[in-house]
């Protein structure tokens, strides 16, 4: 009986002071910087975007957000706050349907209640997901403003291996820093020449029958509905900059061979013609932009372009360059639909393929 | 609420615990059991509050009925006794069937007779499986005279008690309501907490850190049926083969240990179901209670074995469909029922033969059988497990991009990778992480039979420890994701 009592006594004693000092050591390092921001103990090394951008929001000072794909991980967004004045963070997600977009917003404005500025990349493919559903599993208890599941996050395993742990020994090992601020994801310039482009997709690809326009209809409603549509009219003192990024032609391309093309423009027009009803919007449009769009050089693969293309898009957009309004957004899609329908890219591709 | 949650383990549980001894011990016996079916319907209405009504109905229901059969007309008149019965078990029936088969009865029927009967879409209620076939065991021995007159506070705390309400075992009144009368048994025990702790440590360990991990392989495998390569294939397989076993058997672990803790013995639902040398042995290891319920209510009534042979194969069937029904609503849970009961009767015909086949030889043959058929269990459709089983001819000995980054974020395999720096590495450690898992099935001792022989001792204190401490670390892990383009 004397035993069992020790026994008891002593496991759940060693149990607890062992969960407690873990919680601990986490709420100290804090790597996934939801207490506060960036400390000086630990170098953040390991950062991944669904992790990190909820604490990005949550603690940093700053009057301007960058969200988006992928497709502006590469954006310097020190570069864009030199030209436009603002203090921007940068919260996208690869791959990241506008239910992603409209959560990462969400925690943005619910902690900062100076934000004067979005700049938003759209993509077409956000708008036609589910709007209840992001790209990835995201880790609620991360995105909420709720005390008592910070359980998940003070006493995970994972975390500390992954990510403490890695940052740790970052730090004593005296790594450089990749400030989660200016992250970006292929810093590497050589990856980008049409080699790789032409290597990221087959051709020729097998050519099928127009989805028809409004093939993705339904989720393009309810995306606008519910994602994009309130976040502008409830926050009437920012201003919302939508850009749409130019994807190589070979991205054209294989929209084309898949039927997409009209349900495409049909949703991008429907998306713009919404947007462009608020005062508070803009649009930029980079995507007809044919000398970048048909110079393979500038990708890495079917559609991601270089940095210079993200620094290129800033510049412009200061300048108020490649801006869409009521009053010609249709007829600038329009020319472009029918530029990628009698596109030649058979001689394209052939030329480049050297065939 | 589950077992594998903060707020049940750091929370709930020891306030719950706590809650009754201290009211036992001014000997209020009563509100210690009051104390626990409010704790019981707190745990149950956690999840969803919504669907509170419908246990406490039926529960109302049920003890109305039962009180029904002791009131003196019912007692002498034997038309209204088996009218009343009826009811009842119609009623029971009903709602399982309401909440449970609706949709699938439409699906049938608006596939096979074009009807458009419109969807209901309902959410089923946690564990209305359970306390429904818990309660038509008591209506069954009540009809037949077989239960003493409990109260409604007893026979609540039947239903409800929260360690068996949701995933079982599936108890008889006779096992539980008298051992929480025995006076021995309402002071709070070091003997019965050391070893509930004790299970409850191995039960979490066993779903957070094996059953989960083994899920993530069958979670990415089930989902990319097209693509896998044979290896994948076996993995995804033998994955949800342990992935079941050691969820569904952790979690009666943890339900024993958490009423060893209250001192209550709940009874065994698994006894190592994967040594089983053949498919009749199995089922008298897995799910036992279950087992029991469907011999003591459907198969003797049928007539059981005492009768001619087709007969006994028929009524095997029967059995087997209604398990297979009872498992999920779907062709392919009957399918996997039919299988089984196909194989029993196999069984059945050829046991002098089959029995005399070298254990080896019939261990192999039975549990391949048995992974086979839980690929129906598990699939979405009997076509995706057709696919599924195909994939094992699909060739290709590697582990597929997404499935090995999936793998390589598994905390032990990533140190491990880590530390032996070989390509290719992954396929050897999953195939002998899998030889492991299925030797450990067959040779160890279970954690049922462990609890009957605890001592505490330093070497199962420290074992016990890091057990604990690693589950509840990985209670909320981080998930895995693949970068693709855009």
């Amino acid at each position: 009986m004397k035993n069992s009592k020790k026994w008891c006594i002593v496991l759940l004693s060693l149990t607890l002071i062992s969960v407690m000092l873990f919680g601990t050591v986490t709420y100290a390092l804090d790597p996934l910087i939801q207490y506060r921001k960036e400390s000086n103990l630990l170098t953040y090394y390991e950062s991944s975007e669904i992790y990190s951008n909820p604490g990005i929001a949550k603690n940093y000072d700053y009057d301007s957000v960058l969200v988006g794909s992928s497709m502006v991980e590469n954006t310097d967004v020190s570069e864009m706050d030199d030209l436009f004045g603002y203090t921007t963070i940068k919260v996208p997600y690869s791959g990241g349907s506008s239910y992603n977009h409209k959560t990462i917003l969400d925690v943005c404005f619910n902690s900062n209640d100076n934000i004067k500025n979005v700049f938003w990349s759209l993509d077409e493919y956000a708008l036609t997901t589910d709007y209840q559903t992001p790209r990835y599993p995201l880790p609620d208890y991360l995105y909420d403003f709720d005390k008592t599941n910070d359980l998940s996050y003070l006493l995970n395993l994972d975390v500390f291996y992954f990510y403490t742990i890695k940052d740790a020994f970052n730090t004593v090992k005296g790594n450089k820093q990749l400030a989660m601020k200016d992250g970006s994801w292929n810093a590497d310039e050589s990856i980008y020449c049409k080699e790789n482009a032409l290597a990221s997709f087959e051709y020729p690809y097998e050519q099928t029958e127009s989805l028809g326009e409004k093939f993705f209809a339904d989720d393009l409603n309810d995306n606008l509905t519910y994602n994009i549509i309130p976040l502008i009219k409830e926050n009437k003192n920012t201003t919302f900059r939508f850009y749409m990024v130019p994807y190589s032609i070979a991205y054209w391309y294989i929209e084309k061979s898949d039927g997409k093309l009209d349900a495409h423009f049909y949703d991008v027009k429907k998306a713009l013609g919404e947007i462009l009803e608020y005062d508070n919007t803009e649009v930029y449009f980079f995507q007809d932009d044919v000398d970048i769009i048909t110079n393979l050089d500038n990708y890495k693969d079917y559609s991601h372009f270089k940095p210079e293309i993200n620094s290129y898009m800033s510049k412009e957009m200061k300048k108020g360059n490649y801006r869409l309004t009521k009053d010609n957004y249709e007829e600038v899609l329009n020319n472009f639909k029918k530029y990628l329908e009698s596109f030649d890219y058979d001689t394209f591709f052939n030329e480049y393929t050297g065939n | 609420m589950l077992f594998n949650s903060y707020i049940f383990i750091f929370l709930f549980l020891p306030i719950t615990l706590i809650g009754y001894f201290v009211i036992n011990h001014f000997c209020y016996h009563k509100t210690a059991k009051l104390w626990l079916v409010i704790a019981s319907f707190v745990f149950y209405g956690y999840f969803n509050i919504s669907y509170l009504w419908i246990i406490i109905a039926s529960i109302i229901f049920n003890f109305c009925i039962n009180r029904l059969f002791v009131t003196m007309v019912l007692k002498k008149n034997k038309l209204f006794r088996t009218t009343v019965f009826l009811v009842g078990l119609l009623a029971n029936i009903g709602l399982l069937v309401f909440y449970k088969y609706l949709d699938f009865f439409f699906e049938c029927s608006n596939n096979m007779f074009n009807t458009d009967f419109v969807y209901m879409n309902l959410i089923l209620p946690l564990g209305i499986s359970f306390f429904t076939f818990q309660q038509l065991s008591y209506l069954i021995d009540s009809y037949r005279r077989k239960v003493p007159n409990y109260n409604i506070l007893d026979y609540s705390l039947f239903v409800t008690f929260f360690p068996q309400l949701i995933a079982g075992p599936i108890v008889l009144h006779s096992e539980v309501i008298p051992q929480f009368e025995n006076k021995k048994n309402l002071k709070f025990n070091t003997d019965n907490f050391a070893k509930g702790l004790y299970a409850f440590s191995a039960g979490l360990a066993k779903k957070v850190l094996i059953a989960d991990t083994f899920g993530k392989i069958v979670t990415y495998g089930y989902g990319n049926i097209s693509s896998l390569t044979s290896l994948d294939g076996i993995l995804t397989i033998l994955a949800y083969t342990f992935q079941i076993y050691f969820d569904f058997s952790g979690y009666c672990d943890m339900a024993s240990g958490i009423a060893l803790m209250f001192n209550i013995e709940l009874p065994i639902n698994f006894n190592s179901p994967y040594k089983a040398k053949n498919i009749s042995e199995f089922w008298k290891r897995w799910h036992m209670t279950l087992t029991r319920f469907l011999t003591n209510y459907i198969y003797f009534p049928l007539g059981g074995s005492r009768c001619s042979k087709i007969r006994t194969c028929f009524n095997i069937l029967v059995v087997f469909l209604v398990s297979g029904m009872w498992h999920g609503a779907g062709l392919t849970f009957i399918i996997w029922g039919l299988l089984h009961g196909v194989a029993m009767v196999i069984y059945r015909l050829g046991k002098k033969y089959i029995d005399k086949v070298p254990f080896p030889v019939m261990w192999t043959i039975n549990f391949m059988f048995i992974c086979l058929t839980w690929v129906y269990f598990r699939a979405e459709s009997i076509e995706s497990a057709n696919n599924m089983i195909m994939s094992i001819f699909n060739g290709g000995f590697s582990i597929g991009a997404e499935l090995s980054e999936t793998l390589l974020n598994v905390i032990p395999i990533s140190i491990i990778t880590n530390m032996i720096p070989i390509n290719n590495l992954l396929p050897i450690i999953m195939i002998v992480i899998m030889a492991l898992f299925a030797f450990i099935c067959l040779k160890t001792r279970n954690v049922q039979e462990k609890i009957k022989t605890f001592k505490p001792c330093g070497k199962n204190l420290i074992s016990t420890y890091a057990v604990l401490l690693y589950s509840i670390l990985s209670l909320s892990g981080v998930s895995t994701f693949l970068y693709f383009n855009f």
